[in-house]
């Protein structure tokens, strides 16, 4: 069954056109959650209410890219998740051990394809990268996930973030500069043909 | 030459192929040109690549939407809105029935209970009843005509009935024995009303049959709604 038929299905109110939905964008929309929260937990608890909001507001839905649509949920039900995390205190992005210390190269996250040296390399990459989107600014962390993490053109990520595509590429610019500058401070981890060799150097 | 935020700004839209022809051939001349500016281009672009390799996360649980979560209603049984129609309407005729029990024999009682007195002639109390009266009369002439009294004096107004009584030489004394011995004495004319309890008119078997329809019909609308929503929310 093809999208259109099935976001139509769904529009007039059934639940299993819209779970088809679902399960072909839930892992993009988790990994847009996990990329702008930095934490699994609220990263699936985002997730669970963007796919509750969106089915709710379907009729919203007016044609055009509904990934775009989709991830304009997902951002705004992270954009709550974080109001609240400033309410309450916060909780690290790695689980403790049961002396109650942080795990500091989390093997939760681990690729069993992967060598445990090479595992290790990637979750430290990993974790330095996410470490560097959290830094940076909601808005620019946002644009940035959409385009480089989830791979969107501009104007589906203008329609996500609802601002202008001027704004989009001006954002995604200074988020790229901020990573970069960021990123420095991990060179060792990079990879060798990833290394930044910018005109600071 | 120092790059600005607008060349930087350049250089992530032609990243992203976002430039026009023209401004794409001016930066590339400008970067050939300028290898500072090629520098910057190859971090950006190491820097997207780092994010585009980030590995793709997995959803750790499906996300599928239930009936409940998604606030879904189960459709009404066929039979639901007629047993609930009865289960309503016998309890608005219940209430109906006792408030007609209730109120009707009361208006009846009313209407019909007349109290006796002085049936019987040639008594001793007739003088008494007649000083009563008489008594009363003054009082009642009083509080017709206060002007009269409030000439005389004005504590008149305050208790008309006993300055009256007195001038009339009737002692107040002689009322309330015979207002107490009212009652008692059925030989001496007086008799108490009797008040016999008028009949419901609905009878009782109606009410309690429509005790049963309410209850019964209520009962059978809830448990059709209840067995629908189970059925309704395992789909």
């Amino acid at each position: 069954m093809d999208e259109q038929a099935l976001i139509q299905d769904a529009q007039q109110g059934n639940l299993d056109a819209f779970n088809t939905l679902i399960l072909t964008y839930q892992n993009s929309v988790f990994n847009t959650a996990v990329r702008i929260l930095g934490d699994d937990e609220r990263a699936a608890d985002a997730s669970q209410d963007a796919f509750l909001s969106a089915f709710k507001h379907i009729n919203s839905f007016r044609g055009g890219s509904f990934k775009a649509w989709l991830m304009r949920t997902v951002t705004n039900a992270c954009y709550d998740e974080l109001r609240r995390q400033k309410r309450r205190p916060t909780t690290p992005l790695e689980p403790d051990t049961d002396d109650g210390d942080e795990i500091e190269s989390p093997r939760w996250l681990a690729d069993p394809s992967m060598s445990p040296s090479q595992q290790m390399e990637a979750d430290e990459l990993e974790h330095a990268i996410q470490h560097c989107l959290n830094a940076l600014p909601t808005d620019f962390r946002t644009v940035v996930v959409l385009a480089d993490v989830q791979g969107m053109d501009y104007s589906e990520v203008a329609q996500a973030a609802r601002v202008p595509l001027g704004t989009i590429k001006s954002r995604l610019a200074r988020a790229r500069l901020k990573l970069r500058e960021c990123l420095r401070s991990f060179e060792e981890l990079l990879p060798e043909s990833f290394r930044l060799d910018g005109d600071e150097k | 030459m120092k790059n600005t935020f607008r060349d930087i700004e350049l250089l992530s839209a032609y990243l992203d192929d976002q430039l026009d022809s023209s401004d794409s051939a001016r930066l590339e001349s400008r970067i050939q040109s300028d290898p500072e500016l090629g520098a910057v281009l190859q971090d950006l672009s190491n820097t997207r690549a780092l994010l585009r390799k980030l590995p793709s996360r997995r959803a750790p649980r499906n996300f599928i939407l239930t009936r409940k979560m998604a606030g879904l209603k189960s459709p009404l049984p066929r039979s639901y809105p007629t047993f609930r129609f009865a289960s309503v309407f016998a309890t608005f005729l219940l209430i109906f029935t006792y408030a007609t029990n209730f109120t009707v024999p009361l208006v009846m009682s009313r209407t019909t209970v007349v109290p006796v007195y002085g049936s019987g002639g040639g008594c001793d109390s007739c003088d008494t009843s007649s000083a009563a009266e008489s008594a009363l009369a003054p009082e009642a002439a009083a509080t017709e005509a206060p002007s009269l009294m409030q000439a005389d004096s004005a504590p008149a107004t305050e208790a008309p009935s006993m300055e009256s009584s007195s001038k009339l030489g009737i002692q107040p004394t002689e009322i309330s024995p015979l207002n107490n011995s009212q009652p008692a004495g059925g030989d001496d004319g007086f008799v108490p009303p009797v008040e016999e309890p008028a009949p419901a008119p609905i009878p009782d078997t109606w009410q309690l049959g429509l005790i049963i329809i309410a209850i019964l019909s209520g009962t059978i609308a809830w448990i059709s709604r209840v067995v629908a929503d189970r059925k309704f929310n395992k789909q």
